[in-house]
Formats: C-alpha cells, structure tokens, sequence
C-alpha cells in the first residue's frame, strides 16, 4: 500500500511538469530512492505502471535507483556512512543505522537515506503548428 | 546551463527536464505550516500513531475523559473507511473530524492542513491527531504536531518495537498498551520497554492497561497535560 500512495504522489508531480511544459508523451523518468523509505523498487514501478494508465505517462519508462543511507553524528559531527548493530537489527533485508561508527554516540541524524526524488524527466514536446 | 538560448525544436523532439524534487520534502515544509497555525492559536497538538487495533481510540477517549474540564479538545482521526472511530471519540465528549483516507496507509500534511480549516481554532487548545493504523508509512510523512506518540500493544508479540525502528526514532512518547494481556501473551513487557531505549533513548515510555485503569496519571505527565 505503501508503494501505492508514493507512486501517485510522483506521478502527479510527473503530469504536472508535463502539463507545464506542453509535453505530448512522457518517455523516461528518472527517481531516487533512498534505501531506508521501505519502498520496493519492483513495487513502485508496477504501481507506477498501473497508476499511469491512460495519462501521458503510460509509455514512461520509469527508472529507479537506490540511495544509500548517511548519517550525521549530533555529539562529535561524523558525517558518512552509517554503521550498523547486530544482526537482530537486519529486518525486512534493511540494516539499521543506529549509533556512530566513531564514538558510538546514538545521536544520529540520517542525512541520507529517505527521500523520494524526481531528478528528471524526457518528454515528447508538441509544437503547436 | 543553456536557459537564455532559444531552443529550435522540431516536432516531437525529446526533451530533458531536470526536476530535483523530493516528494517527502515538500510533506515536510507543509508539516511546518502546520505547525505555525497550531502554535499562532496556542493548541498544543498530537499525533497518535501505531499498529491497528493497538489501542489508539480507547487511549484518545481514556484521555478525554480525563481532561475535558481542563481543555477544550479536538479529534482529527484518519480512517481507512469507516467513522466508527470519530462516534466513539464524539461520544467520550470531544469535537471529531473524520478523514476518510481511502486507500492511503498514512495521514499526511496536506489532508490535516485540509482538516484543520474546518474546526473552530479559537475553540480549541489541545488536538489529537489519530493517523491511520500503520508502523511504516506515517513515519515518513510527518504532521506538524508538537508530539508523536506511538501506541504498540503486548497482543503484537515481543519484536514490535525492534522491528519498526523508524517510527519508534520518531516518538516522543511510546505506549506499550494492553499490559493486562501481557502474562497470557508470554510477552515480557520491561523487555519491550528497555527496546524502545536501545533505538531511541530520549523517548518516553508508558505502559498502560486502558482495560484496567493503569498508566494514566504517568501518559497525562508524558504529555505534560
Ligand atoms: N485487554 C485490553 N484490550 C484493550 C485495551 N485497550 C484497548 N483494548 C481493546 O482493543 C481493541 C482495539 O482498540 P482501539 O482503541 O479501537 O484500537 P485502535 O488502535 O484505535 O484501532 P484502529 O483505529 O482500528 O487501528 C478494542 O476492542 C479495545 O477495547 C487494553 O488495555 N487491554
Ligand atoms: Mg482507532
Ligand atoms: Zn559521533
């Protein structure tokens, strides 16, 4: 359900471009995933499918790509990669970024990670005659 | 990079758009109009979340019921269909307002913003927000509340908490309910409690038995009500 109400929150972003900028067809969009939205990529792209169904988009071929998590320690500012703990944190195949990997601190902000970015779209323009 | 050219471009020519937009940002900086609303009308705002069936509306009512001859308090409760729950909350004595979510797992900015355009904000000085029954989804779309509170219930079984870390990293309060049931569902309650710590160690925890009458007094003070 998840992947449901994402997907036609891009694709009502995707119309609304393609609306603007007179496109006859969508053809490509490109998105971003970060690994820690839980969002399947098979998931999205047949909501994405299923949802765009007569509209512009429905030739779209939509391309998505994964996003590693970052982390920003609150007590000694590391910024990078997060690390992870133990294995009971390995859940639904995601690993947990829970404490700093250089002073152990638990304040960590994810900086990266849980966005859902529309980077770009190509589109098929119509020139009126 | 080419803006001030002008493009020729033949009919059904492609073009590329660059767009750079994150969805949940946008979420995000609705969330922070929310919250200046909420706070230019002094309300001090909840968003009650956790599993379905976990116990939300009983604590809402259990809440009501308790301080409606302090404040004056409204109920926005999301509801995949039914109204069942804004009844109920009418009937423990406070204004409801219904959001059918329809198929969406999770509230978002937008519809509470929506929402919020149809109470009486002069009328009002605490809100609860009751969001859809879900551990995934709200965790990503925040309200703008002042609070997020998490109910989980013991009938979830011992990983609750471990397996739904996001949202647990957003609470400021998490209620682990139904401690009545606790012994018969072999679930060890200070094991949950002490999980909450080990992902978020600032957050607070109650434990409660809405059933029983338990944990009341320590909610209202972790809402510092
Ligand atoms: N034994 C026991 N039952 C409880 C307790 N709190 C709530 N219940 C029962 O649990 C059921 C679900 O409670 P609700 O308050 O409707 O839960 P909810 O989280 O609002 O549910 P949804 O809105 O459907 O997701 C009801 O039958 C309640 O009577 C408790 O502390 N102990
Ligand atoms: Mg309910
Ligand atoms: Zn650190």
């Amino acid at each position: 359900m998840h992947e449901f109400s994402i997907a036609n929150a891009i694709l009502q972003k995707i119309l609304n471009v393609a609306e603007k900028s007179a496109a006859e067809e969508i053809k490509e969009a490109n998105i971003s995933i970060g690994e820690l939205t839980f969002l399947n990529k098979e998931q999205l792209i047949f909501a994405l499918k299923v949802l765009s169904k007569e509209t512009k988009a429905e030739k779209c071929k939509f391309n998505i790509c994964v996003i590693k998590t970052k982390i920003k320690c609150l007590n000694c500012g590391y910024k990078g990669k997060a690390v992870y703990e133990g294995p009971e944190y390995h859940i639904l195949n995601f690993k947990i970024p829970l404490n700093c990997p250089k002073c152990k601190s638990k304040k960590i902000k994810i900086v990266e990670g849980k966005e859902v970015l529309l980077k770009n779209l190509k589109i098929k323009i119509k020139i009126p005659k | 990079m080419q803006k001030n050219k002008i493009l020729k471009v033949d009919e059904g020519e492609i073009l590329d758009i660059e767009i750079e937009e994150d969805l949940l940002k946008a979420n995000k900086e609705l969330a922070s109009v929310n919250r200046k609303t909420f706070d230019l009308n002094n309300i001090k705002s909840v968003n009650v979340m956790g599993a379905i069936g976990s116990g939300k509306t009983s604590i809402i009512q259990w809440l009501i019921k308790e301080l409606k001859n302090k404040y004056k308090i409204a109920v926005i409760a999301g509801d995949v269909t039914t109204g069942i729950d804004a009844e109920r909350i009418k009937e423990a004595g406070a204004e409801s307002i219904q959001i059918n979510t329809g198929r969406g797992c999770h509230l978002d900015a937008l519809m509470i913003r929506k929402a919020i355009k149809k109470l009486n904000l002069k009328e009002i000085n605490l809100l609860f927000i009751e969001n859809v029954g879900n551990l995934i989804c709200p965790a990503d779309f925040p309200l703008g509340t002042h609070l997020n509170m998490v109910v989980v219930s013991v009938t979830e079984g011992p990983y609750m908490i471990i397996k739904h870390p996001f949202i647990i990293k957003e609470a400021d309060i998490v209620v682990i309910n139904k401690i009545d049931l606790a012994d018969q569902m072999e679930v060890n309650v200070n094991k949950l409690v002490k999980d909450v710590g080990r992902i978020n160690s600032s957050a607070k925890v109650v434990t409660t038995s809405v059933k029983e009458g338990i944990g009341l007094n320590g909610l209202i003070e972790a809402l510092k009500l």
